[in-house]
């Protein structure tokens, strides 16, 4: 294989990608390797998807990325790049969804920083499933850690929404 | 880190993806899912400034389930996700093991990113001793052409990252009447959290209750995962009495070694895995 | 397996918290959120060894580095280069010496987080590594180095009564133990951070969260050289800290650099660098011998414990002091003899954490009262109820104290708990079930001696609204439900109606800290002491305004009401009031102390809270592992204000405590941590919570008493670990004495009592 063919699929540390984010397409010159995390908080001031760990250990970072509940700590610009993005900020834009409703109702929260990621991922549990078992939900949400509730709250809260 | 000094290749076939590495070497690696990667360069441990993605690679993400000759299996690429292997129907049906053991791989999540290829090439992962209770093969290619060998041989000589992983074969077993098969990872909490030990075992026996064939496999830590060979041994040919569960207990002790670290100790390991050996071998008395 | 969270009715409620719908949908601004024009990004570089000297520092080639805007040493400190709570001994930038790996060397102002994080590698520091005191056993040995001027014992605390030597002589019954409890991060999900701006009018705003916003302004003007006046602090919302972040932590980098380059300086600390930096809660050896007589009244209690305080001071002292107060916990004990040592070490730094030393101490209290039940054939719980307090016995340092029976609310509260009685074996050969029991009493406030002001203020403000302002800082545990609760509840207006303003030193009075879950309650006492005056100066005005008399009006929504024969009618809108009122606006402020003991015992409480837990475990024998199956607790501590905020203080103190108990440590090997993220420093997930849990909220209290709600925000995390280490007892008969549970313990414990039946063919 010829060189220049390889020159020409190196990306320098810029590249441009562009994605969908909150249904918004977006088009952006970033370093190859920028962690999706900080594209959204930096680069699209979209602070509602929080950092915690930067190694996928604690799920407050969560959002789906085509469909799929994803830690955008661990994503990189290029892995990004030509992929539907949705945070916390496309979740309630007509009103508040369903489940930040039982979050509130259920007390699923105190601080709040890990709920943006934790209402990702029960979302991404709830698009699997519709009435989630137990087991489902404790291993949906198990990459998500609360330090706050102690989960009691957020259990009532997948509970009730499962039962409606 | 938040950036890496690093160019990404994005090469779109396995040839192209083998030059790359060939022409940057040692100034490279190839990045999967990038999840295991992740967590060490956030330690500061150093990388390459030449990063081979294989995402692109499409061939490497095709599941195929095969007949060749009398022989049925499924071959996994390398660059499937562990959710995408965790749920898929053949592989619930017919390698529930494999599944069990994705299912306590990290969290959803990373498993939406992580590869079945990462976690073999990583050496330590969680799939391994599942696969190597279910006698699996790996493909890779050395730059010809593509080469197929037994994990449990592979693991035990391959030259590290030397090679582009290209899959996991699953050979379908042959059937004894009565196959009994279990995975246990003991992680130092109840999920999401790397394995201390980890124990997969797959046993047949014929309708005398003799145990006909029988696979064992440990790891845990940093551990490499490794089969239970002079176990199996004893195992083989023998009915479940309390006596053999004695031997087998001290077999285990006697053949499995591993290294401690601050946390557990290679002791409890030991004990661990051999009393978890046992627990499943005691449900076959007969 | 069936998930069942339940609770008594009072804790059931349907109130949306006011910051609710801004946490669900991502809106709230955390202070790391935020952003300004012109912002530089700040890093902070720790130093390379646990103890070492500093030799030199060179910061030419981080200067030169193109996008750096500032580098600091401790050259650039104007002000006092100290800091700590109590008193101020940690360097902020050291200079001569560094005492632990969190102690910061050097910090950077640059352009991007990525030059800056360059920056620091460029940095020079020259240092001669010194022999590190790793352990606090070793620091008390005379060959140690000593870690700070006065040597290596930063306090000494001792309560005394009768005479336990003779007392022991006449005990049927001595059990001794001791006690090992590790070093537990408060692992709150936002890590340290926020925004310095350097404003035009030539102050600084300071957006980083703390637990006192006063007291950082104090610390911070010192450092600074500049006064209290020039500075504002902003130091709410926060996601989380647990005490973590009472103490300063970026701040004065931040403010440093933002002083001298003339930018806006964000830092936020990765978790490995707060993991580094960071508070923890106190290691502790705790060794007991208590004994009793045959019939179960304890009669002599001798103690001794051994903290290791880290590097520097920050609230070193007063946890010890909290520890040997709560020595004897809710027991009556006629001869007491307890000693206590924080001693510096070059392990880390520990501080102030939910419970503030009384998890520890309580931690080997209830293990005894175990061990003795067992020695002595008696029920564990019939050997407390015969030596626990009456509603007016001294406190457990001899002080008068608000009379209270919670002690006895929560131990009957227990006793009732169906876990109790039933005793279902479980179908898994290979795992054994158990029970256990412990009770816990806890001290809020501050404590004798300690200045402990609080305060707040009520007024009409000129939108027309009823403008609460206190100083206190919301993290999560539900202060801005508390406070719109009492209000509407005090007031008799609507949610509406209210605003709230808290954690900015610009607009608010001072009211102390948010700590020592002291929070609610003043929220209370303040409003008992500024309603009526707040509540007549209103209804006065009204009635000028209206000609209506005031004994016909009354304060409820929207505004005020004029009472009628059969019904009532809304008279004026607050918003009227307030256009009527705006040359004399109504305002009522009030300042006063947390009820303290009138008796002088440094440290010592007034106001206790109580709680007992019931923990169920299935110990696998296989593998050690010990599942919490069932945890219920019945918390005493006043009135509920805001339900659902005491439920989440208690489930989730519960399971904080269970982390404690099972899995958490920060373990560090010779100075240094090993455990450096979240990989290895495992808190409990959803999968390692007990999947059914009760919580009793008591709300009665002692005829008479007028302190109101007492906080919740500490008992919750107090009788976990007791509990479930009690139920191990139960279940295999191993008496755990180290905390995080060890499973390696617990086999080896298996092996040897023969549990196993393939151990023992022949
Ligand atoms: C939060 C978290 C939790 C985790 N928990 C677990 C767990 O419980 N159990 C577990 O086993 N693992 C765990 N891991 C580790 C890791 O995520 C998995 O092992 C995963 O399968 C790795 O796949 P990857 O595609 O992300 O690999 P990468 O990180 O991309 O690569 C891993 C290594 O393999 C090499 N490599 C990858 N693919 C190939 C290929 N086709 N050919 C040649 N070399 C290749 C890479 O160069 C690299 O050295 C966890 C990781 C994280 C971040
Ligand atoms: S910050 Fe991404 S998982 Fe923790
Ligand atoms: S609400 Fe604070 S971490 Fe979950």
């Amino acid at each position: 294989m010829a060189d220049n063919k390889i020159a020409e699929k190196s990306s320098s540390s810029l590249i441009k990608i562009s994605l969908i984010v909150n249904e918004q397409p977006r088009e952006l010159v970033v370093d190859a390797t920028m962690r999706l995390v900080d594209i959204l908080r930096e680069e699209l001031q979209l602070t509602g998807t929080k950092i915690s760990c930067g190694i996928g250990r604690c799920g407050v970072c969560s959002v789906m990325m085509d469909g799929k509940l994803v830690n955008s700590c661990l994503v990189r610009a290029y892995q990004a790049n030509g992929k539907e993005i949705i945070t916390i900020e496309g979740l309630g834009e007509n009103g508040l969804h369903p489940i930040q409703k039982v979050f509130l109702e259920e007390g699923a929260f105190q601080c709040g920083y890990c709920t943006p990621g934790m209402i990702m991922a029960v979302k991404a549990m709830f698009d699997q499933y519709t009435h989630p078992t137990e087991e489902q939900i404790l291993e949906g949400l198990s990459g998500n850690l609360c330090r706050c509730t102690g989960y009691g709250g957020i259990i009532r809260a997948v509970q009730k929404l499962s039962q409606s | 880190m938040r950036v890496l000094a690093a160019k990404v290749w994005t090469p779109t076939d396995i040839e192209e993806a083998w030059s790359l590495r060939k022409k940057f070497h040692l100034e490279s690696c190839f990045v999967a899912g990038g999840t295991l990667l992740q967590t060490q360069w956030e330690k500061g441990v150093s990388y390459p400034p030449q990063l081979i993605s294989l995402e692109k690679v499409e061939e490497l993400e095709r599941m195929n389930y095969k007949t060749e000759g009398a022989k049925r299996f499924l071959q996994i690429g390398s660059m499937t996700k562990l959710a995408t292997c965790r749920n898929h129907p053949v592989i619930k049906e017919k390698w529930s093991l494999l599944s069990t053991a994705i299912q306590q791989i990290a969290a959803p999540a990373i498993r939406n990113l992580g590869t079945i290829g990462g976690n073999v090439v990583y050496g330590f992962g969680d799939a391994i001793p599942a696969l190597l209770a279910l006698d699996a093969e790996v493909s890779y290619f050395d730059g010809k052409t593509i080469k197929i060998e037994k994990l449990d041989h592979w693991l035990n000589t391959r030259q590290n990252n030397e090679v582009l992983l290209t899959g996991v074969i699953l050979p379908e077993y042959r059937h004894s009447s009565f196959v009994t098969q279990f995975y246990k990872k003991v992680g130092r909490r109840e999920a999401f959290s790397g394995s201390v030990v980890t124990v997969s075992g797959v046993i047949g026996q014929n309708d005398a209750g003799i145990i006909d064939f029988v696979r064992l496999a440990v790891g845990g830590g940093d551990n490499r995962p490794q089969r239970l060979k002079e176990t199996e041994q004893l195992l083989i040919g023998q009915m479940i009495k309390p006596l053999l569960l004695k031997n087998v207990y001290d077999t285990i002790l006697n053949e499995f070694h591993p290294i401690s670290d601050v946390f557990y100790s290679g002791d409890y390991r030991r004990w661990t895995a051999a009393n978890i050996v046992i627990s499943e071998l005691s449900r076959l008395e007969g | 397996m069936n998930m069942n969270f339940s609770y008594s009715s009072n804790l059931q409620s349907s109130f949306i918290r006011p910051d609710g719908v801004d946490k669900v949908t991502g809106n709230l601004k955390f202070l790391t959120d935020l952003s300004f024009p012109n912002m530089l990004y700040g890093k902070i570089l720790r130093s390379a060894y646990p103890h070492a000297k500093i030799i030199s520092i060179s910061t030419k080639k981080a200067e030169e580095l193109p996008g750096v805007k500032a580098v600091i040493t401790s050259k650039d400190v104007p002000g006092l280069n100290r800091f700590g709570l109590i008193f101020p001994d940690q360097p902020v930038l050291c200079d001569e010496r560094v005492r632990y790996v969190g102690d910061a060397v050097a910090a950077v102002a640059a352009e991007t987080e990525e030059i800056a994080e360059k920056a620091l590698q460029l940095i020079e520091v020259e240092y001669e590594p010194l022999p590190v005191i790793d352990d606090p056993e070793k620091a008390l040995l005379p060959s140690a180095p000593r870690l700070h001027p006065d040597g290596n014992i930063l306090h000494q605390a001792s309560y005394q009564k009768g005479d336990v030597e003779e007392a022991f002589r006449t005990c049927d019954c001595i059990v001794e133990e001791t006690y090992e409890l590790p070093r537990q991060m408060h692992a709150y999900m936002e890590t340290e951070g926020g925004v310095i701006v350097p404003e035009k009018d030539g102050r600084i705003t300071v957006y980083v969260g703390t637990q006192h916003g006063y007291k950082d302004r104090f610390q911070l003007a010192r450092i600074l050289a500049i006064p209290e006046s020039k500075i504002r602090v902003v130091s709410s919302p926060m996601g989380g800290s647990f005490g973590g972040k009472d103490e300063l932590n970026i701040q004065p980098y931040g403010a440093l650099l933002a002083i001298k380059t003339g930018c806006p300086v964000k830092i936020h600390q990765s978790r490995r660098e707060s993991v580094r930096s960071g508070l923890k809660r106190h290691p502790m050896k705790i060794t007991m011998k208590t004994g009793a007589n045959r019939s179960g009244k304890i009669v002599a209690h001798q103690v001794r414990i051994i903290a290791d305080t880290g590097a520097y001071a920050t609230l070193g002292p007063a946890v010890l002091d909290f520890a040997v107060e709560h020595a004897t916990g809710p027991y009556i004990i006629p001869n007491v003899y307890v000693e206590g040592l924080s001693v510096y070490t070059n392990n880390g730094v520990a501080g102030e954490f939910r419970g503030f030393g009384g998890n520890q101490v309580t931690f080997a209290l209830e293990g005894q009262m175990d061990r003795l039940a067992v020695e002595l054939g008696m029920c564990p719980m019939e050997l407390r109820k015969r030596n626990l307090r009456k509603a007016d016995d001294l406190g457990p340092v001899g002080q008068e104290i608000a009379p209270t029976d919670g002690a006895a609310q929560v131990l009957k509260a227990i006793s009732q708990s169906p876990l109790l009685s039933e005793r279902e074996q479980s179908t898994n050969p290979w795992t054994k079930t158990g029970v256990g029991v412990a009770i816990a009493m806890h001290g809020g406030g501050l404590g004798f001696g300690r200045l402990d002001p609080a305060g707040g203020r009520l007024s009409l403000n000129k939108d027309g609204k009823i403008e609460i302002a206190f100083g206190f800082e919301e993290f999560g545990q539900g202060l801005l439900s508390v406070i719109e609760r009492l209000v509407i509840k005090e007031i008799g207006c609507s949610a509406n109606d209210v605003k709230i303003t808290i954690g900015d030193t610009d607009h608010v009075p001072r009211s102390g800290s948010s700590t020592a879950s002291r929070g609610t309650s003043m929220v209370w006492h303040a409003l008992q002491r500024m309603k009526i005056p707040f509540t007549q100066r209103l209804l006065e005005k009204a009635s000028q305004y209206t000609g209506v008399p005031v004994d016909r009006l009354y304060l409820g929504p929207i505004g005020i009401w004029c009472r009628h024969k059969s019904d009532s009618e809304l008279l004026i809108t607050y918003k009227q009031m307030a256009d009527e009122t705006k040359d004399d606006p109504i305002q009522i402020e009030t300042e006063f102390h947390f009820p303290t003991t009138p008796h002088s015992i440094p440290g010592g409480h007034y106001l206790y809270s109580f709680a007992a837990c019931a923990a169920k475990v299935e110990v696998d024998v296989l593998t050690g592992i010990v599942r919490v199956k069932h945890l219920e607790q019945a918390v005493a501590a006043g009135p509920v204000i805001y339900p659902t905020g005491y439920l989440g203080q208690i489930e989730g103190g519960s399971v904080m405590a269970l982390g404690y108990t099972l899995l958490e440590e920060a373990v560090m090997e010779k100075g240094k941590y090993v455990t450096e993220n979240f990989d290895s420093y495992l808190i409990p997930t959803i999968n390692d919570i007990p999947l059914s849990m009760d919580i009793t909220a008591i709300e009665e209290l002692w005829e008479g008493d007028s302190y109101g709600p007492r906080g919740v925000g500490e008992i919750g995390t107090v009788a976990v670990a007791p509990a479930i280490a009690k139920a191990v007892y139960d279940a295999i008969g191993l008496w755990v004495t180290k905390l995080p549970l060890s499973r390696e313990e617990i086999v080896k414990a298996v092996n040897r009592r023969e549990l196993r039946k393939w151990l023992t063919t022949k």
